[in-house]
């Protein structure tokens, strides 16, 4: 999000303004599926007409229906219609599956959901964790191998950990399942062999992640350590943890919430290669799967709900951020 | 640049430090590149990338063989004196083909991120320039676009276009810009707040004038630490792309098909030749671009001074 | 005559399609074969788990299969009236290829290629305990059929009696007849065809699966492939669907009252998964059986001490097709340069470790014709010879063609595609996505080149489909290549009229020939489809998609460790 005028008032004015800014982006988003629909080749009707009631419709019936759903109007007509129909959580059916495509997201994201929720969690704890550290100790050799870490860990190809991973801990050593989200036969549901399941997809989804994090939280300790209430604060004598804690710490990591809204798209994007890779049934897969069987309703209704989230992310961690940063005055 | 391709600047154009452009030096330029060349990663990165461009550029005289023609009677070979590199499943020379995908994968990353930066900088040139209410439209539809995940959007569609090398240069081309169009913007409104600025506006110039002979030379160096990134992430998606079937067609070789052989356990084990040569290249490929990026960051003081010294 | 048109929906012959093509890339090496190590003694209990692609719909129905990642649960869960083949060794086809008796106990031939009569077995029971009648396989016919059913099937009821009239107009829920299909009794029936086909019961195409109709007799039609059944249907197969994940796998119990006793394995599970990923799985012995591509993957799990190599042969004549829409002139001489430009024997022996059979012969695989007429040349490989059939066509040898590929290519594209080269075919990949490319090829004939397979048909009206003068896709044919030769036309028009199968043998002979002088398609080799099993499992009946035998699941069994 661009940093936004400050609003006067109270914390709670903020989160309103902040709440409205939401619709018009909300209709931005939807302009722009909008026009991606458009380009897709491919008859709309076919996309937007439930495929049962296709069949059994004669050309002549099919052309009144068009007429009717206003298929035949100019295009700000058209993208009016399907958005009263997106409105109403019809963003219409999948070509191969035949079914709603809003119903078939939802299915799969509990499954993506955990993946994605999990390895940023991950990436930003351990990323955070290592970029203090870093700094604390900076130029030390623990700091330099840290950072050429972080462009290691940046110059790989994120699939290609996923592959490097499951040939060692899965095929070679037999440590990890090698797909799946659970042992079949055994029981399903969140438990110790999802667990299990969910590791490498996991950790190959937060490793190339871990960078950014670091080199973030590492570059605004430092700023922290420099800036003049540290200095203050530690000639009034209070004691290095304290000063850390309360001054260096809370100022550095603060800002970090932001950045973890701003981290989905890249997780939501590696999610559809490690998906495929480990057959993890989520949106991913789903999404990769209506690419390769050009589904574009699927395909679209995809991006759509994936930038709905990162909006609806970032709202989040900019009203968390406006709460419990101290330093945002509502004036 | 786009957001499926992780970069160090995670900070998507935002800098914490802000920025804060040399005006008082008498040499900025040698004095940058003064400092460019103390950082040994910059330049050993800016070797890398020489190294690995004139050999794309040079393939023809380079290449042992014809990158394409194969030879069955020499299938998966290990690398011996013939192939030093070894040859893959159809018998073509892995080291050619090398060779030969440097050209594939570095213009892809360079002509990608020129596209972009050309959009990014001319909507936020318009947008931190013109203010008001284009500076508004331009702004939000920025942020709109960055809700979308680049790699999703960049897959749906080549999926459309099909996929070829100058589609999917077109496409990773069409949406890296909303950071630099915030950067360029950012940047803008900085400077044209500059005296220098202000003092040319007063002696009558006209607005594009100013923006194009005192602005942009200003912004390009933030420019080249975005660019340099985004090549990094470019040859990256590159190779996602080719990774899912949907990046440079056949027989034509780039670096993110080749390392495809991995995919398979059975090659990943056993011929490790044919993905480890295109695995090292795009990582130190992705490796240089960033350790120029930082370099030039450093040395461009785009970031603010470097901590506490 | 028109072969039931609707049954073949647009997009089960398009899967078919793409399947076929995927199966022409999945060539094996020869290995052990699993059942080598096999002690004579079958142990009981134990899992099977078998990696295979995901079904494309959560609908596991016969009749409704879109698509090929359900077929080894349709085969484990369903059986149908009699079977093309049986098994011969116990892992591959039987060459004779007698016809295997499954729901049906005997069959009488009342009228020849015509008119059978059916005696039923009376201990085939649906998985709840209703035994299968006569009524259930009515009902089978009739709702494979009926247009108002909204099935999508890939192995459909062809050429009987009554199907036009289902099919065009539909019947309602209740309203069960088929014109064809008269029960005698409860076990008991008579099927009675529009007219003759040869080899009618030994085509996999040729689907009699009964339903039960004490569960969907009365069912609004759009009901039927609906949950519960959807997933968790009531077959009489040697399994019994357990669990159903979304996109993970199907579990399967034995059938204790299978007709011809318990499976040796207590479980059955089928876990779904890309074909990567899969050989990883069985390289970690998470499953004990899967399909595994060509070339090193193969050759690398194979030389594994634990897992075995199953080549099964498949009957698809594959090769390279002209688009003769696109290049009249120069399609039967491009088809026939093309045959002498690939060296396939090599391709065979490098890249396939010679579990390819290379043949120009495009119906080696229908009984009857497994050897070509006297007269049939072979186009063997010479790219001289190549250079010199295109020159006398007057081929620019300029003129780059565009091949359409499906998906990506792979090392048979790139070999052939050199190959072409050296001999002054220059080509030009056209890789689209599945959907894409199938809907390029059947409906819109839009490609120069094309690596194809016309078809393992066993009977020629099936064949025929492939090159019968504008038999295109919207009136129900596959003739792609807009091949048009008007005295083979003829000539299958009379052959299939012949009722003395002598006389229809001289005529189809006649055609061969001609086929083979102006070829529809460069047809190469037929491949196989690699089998690679975990060592522990025994007696692997391999399911292979579209070979008229049923995996005989149930005599499956796992070693001990």
């Amino acid at each position: 999000m661009s940093p936004l005028p400050r609003s006067p008032g109270s914390p709670m004015n903020y989160v309103i303004r902040r709440l409205l800014l939401v619709l018009p982006m909300l209709l931005g988003i939807t302009i722009i599926t909008y026009t991606l629909v458009n380009f897709a080749p491919g008859d709309p009707i076919t996309a937007m007409i439930d495929p049962e009631e296709m069949n059994v419709r004669s050309a002549d019936e099919i052309e009144a229906l068009r007429e009717k759903m206003g298929l035949n109007d100019p295009l700000p007509v058209r993208y009016a219609l399907w958005l009263r129909e997106a409105v109403q959580g019809n963003l219409g059916y999948s070509y191969h599956d035949e079914k709603p495509v809003l119903g078939m997201i939802l299915d799969k994201l509990p499954a993506s959901l955990m993946l994605t929720a999990t390895s940023m969690l991950l990436a930003s704890l351990i990323g955070c964790a290592l970029g203090v550290f870093s700094a604390l100790r900076q130029y030390s050799i623990f700091d330099h191998l840290l950072t050429v870490l972080a462009f290691f860990g940046v110059s790989v190809p994120g699939f290609f950990f996923a592959l490097i991973g499951m040939y060692i801990f899965s095929v070679r050593l037999g440590w990890l399942p090698v797909f799946g989200m659970w042992t079949p036969g055994e029981p399903t549901g969140f438990n110790l062999d999802l667990l299990r399941h969910a590791i490498l997809p996991v950790l190959t989804l937060t490793l190339p992640q871990i960078a950014g994090y670091m080199r973030y939280a590492r570059a605004a300790t430092l700023e922290a350590l420099g800036a003049d209430h540290v200095t203050t604060a530690r000639a009034k004598g209070l004691r290095e943890q304290v000063v850390l804690r309360r001054h260096v710490l809370r100022n550095a990591l603060l800002p970090l919430v932001t950045i973890f809204g701003l981290s989905l798209p890249a997780i939501i994007g590696g999610s559809f290669i490690i998906e495929t890779i480990f057959s993890w049934p989520g949106i991913g897969l789903l999404g990769y799967t209506a690419i390769m069987q050009r589904d574009y309703p699927l395909q679209l209704g995809i991006a759509l709900i994936a930038a709905t989230a990162v909006l609806l992310a970032n709202l989040g961690t900019d009203i968390a951020y406006g709460l419990v940063d101290p330093r945002i005055r509502y004036e | 640049m786009s957001s499926a391709t992780p970069t160090l600047s995670t900070t998507r154009g935002e800098t914490i430090g802000g920025l804060a452009p040399e005006t008082r030096a008498p040499s900025p330029s040698r004095r940058t590149l003064r400092r460019f060349l103390r950082h040994r990663l910059a330049v050993l990165g800016a070797v890398i990338l020489v190294v690995m461009a004139s050999a794309a550029i040079f393939a023809p005289l380079l290449a042992p063989y014809d990158p394409n023609a194969i030879n069955l009677m020499r299938v998966s070979h290990p690398p011996d004196a013939t192939n030093l590199l070894g040859t893959d499943a159809v018998g073509r020379d892995t080291l050619s083909r090398l060779i030969y995908g440097a050209r594939v994968s570095l213009s892809v990353g360079l002509v990608a991120v020129s596209i972009y930066l050309a959009i990014g900088f001319v909507l936020g040139a318009l947008a931190g320039y013109a203010g008001g209410w284009v500076d508004t439209i331009i702004m939000r539809f920025t942020d709109i676009m960055m809700c979308f995940p680049t790699f999703v959007l960049i897959l749906i569609l080549v999926g459309f276009v099909g996929p070829s090398i100058l589609n999917v240069m077109l496409v990773l081309g069409l949406f890296g810009w909303p950071d630099i169009a915030r950067l360029v913007r950012g940047q803008v409104l900085q400077l044209r707040e500059l005296e220098f600025v202000q003092a040319a506006g007063a002696m009558g110039a006209g607005k594009w004038y100013i923006l194009l002979r005192h602005i942009a030379p200003n912004i390009v160096g933030p420019l080249s630490v975005a660019g340099s990134l985004g090549i990094a992430g470019a040859i990256l998606a590159e190779a996602g792309l080719s990774f899912l079937g949907l990046g440079v067609v056949q027989p034509t070789s780039s670096w993110g098909s080749m390392l495809n052989e991995a995919r398979n356990p059975a090659t990943l084990a056993t011929s490790v030749w044919l993905w480890l040569a295109p695995g090292v290249a795009i990582s130190l490929a992705v490796l240089a671009a960033n350790f120029i990026g930082d370099g030039l960051r450093d040395a461009l003081d785009v970031r603010g001074r470097r901590g506490t010294r | 005559m028109r072969l039931s048109r609707r049954a073949v929906s647009r997009r089960t012959v398009l899967q078919a399609a793409g399947a076929s093509a995927a199966a022409g890339l999945l060539l094996p090496r020869h290995a052990a074969l699993a059942t080598a190590q096999a002690s004579p003694e079958p142990v009981q209990g134990g899992t099977l788990t078998y990696g295979n692609a995901k079904p494309a719909e959560n609908i596991i129905n016969p009749l409704n299969t879109i698509g090929t990642g359900q077929n080894v649960l349709i085969e484990a869960l369903f059986l149908r009236l009699v079977y093309g083949r049986q098994w011969g060794d116990g892992v591959n086809p039987q060459a004779e290829g007698d016809l295997e008796m499954a729901v049906a106990e005997s069959m009488t031939e009342i009228e020849t290629d015509r008119v059978w009569e059916f005696k039923l077995r009376e201990n085939v029971l649906w998985h709840d305990g209703t035994p299968v009648t006569a009524d259930d396989v009515i009902f089978g016919i009739w709702l494979s059929l009926n247009k108002n059913a909204g099935g999508s099937n890939e192995t459909p009821v062809v050429g009987i009696k009554g199907a036009e009239r289902l099919q065009t107009e539909g019947a309602e829920v209740g309203d069960i007849s088929v014109e064809g299909a008269t029960k005698l009794g409860d076990y008991a029936l008579r099927i009675e065809l529009d007219r003759p086909i040869a080899n009618y019961w030994k085509s996999w195409y040729v689907g009699y699966w009964p339903m039960p109709q004490h569960i969907f007799g009365e069912m609004p039609f759009d009901q039927l492939f609906a949950e519960p059944y959807a997933t968790m249907p009531v077959g009489n197969g040697p399994f019994k669907a357990v669990k159903y994940v979304d996109g993970q796998y199907m579990e399967m119990a034995a059938n204790e009252d299978f007709y011809l006793g318990r499976p040796h394995v207590d479980t059955f599970i089928v876990r779904f998964g890309d074909g990567d990923t899969l050989s990883a799985a069985l390289e970690a012995q998470e499953i004990d059986g899967t399909t595994a591509s060509a070339g090193a993957v193969y050759d690398r799990l194979t030389s594994l001490p634990y897992i075995a190599g199953n080549p099964v042969p498949s009957t698809h004549p594959q090769g390279l097709v002209a688009n003769a829409g696109r290049m009249p002139d120069h399609a039967a001489a491009l088809n026939k340069a093309m045959m002498h430009a690939i060296d396939i024997k090599t391709i065979n022996e490098q890249l396939f470790s010679g579990t390819l059979r290379p043949s120009n012969n495009l119906f080696e695989h229908v009984p009857g014709y497994e050897t070509p007429p006297d007269g049939f040349m072979t186009y063997d490989y010479d790219p001289q010879k190549a250079m010199a059939v295109l020159q006398a066509a007057g081929w620019d040898s300029n003129t780059e063609l565009e091949w359409l590929i499906i998906g990506t290519p792979g090392t048979m594209h790139d070999a052939m595609q050199a190959m072409l080269a050296a001999a002054g075919i220059k080509t030009r990949y056209a890789p689209a996505d599945p959907a894409t490319a199938i809907q390029n090829i059947y409906q819109d004939s839009n490609f120069d080149i094309l690596a194809s397979n016309f078809g393992p048909y066993e009977f020629f009206e099936y064949d025929w489909k492939y090159f019968k003068c504008g038999w295109t896709y919207d009136t129900g044919g596959f003739n792609y290549a807009q091949y048009c030769h008007e005295d083979v036309d003829a000539l299958f028009e009379k052959g299939l009229a012949e009722t003395d199968p002598d006389a229809a043998k001289a005529t189809f002979d006649e055609a061969i020939l001609l086929l083979n002088q102006t070829p529809p398609q460069a047809t190469l080799y037929r491949g196989s489809t690699t089998y690679v099993w975990n060592t522990r499992v025994q007696g692997a009946y391999p399911y292979q998609y579209r070979l008229p035998v049923r995996p005989a699941f149930e005599r499956v069994w796992i070693q001990p460790q």
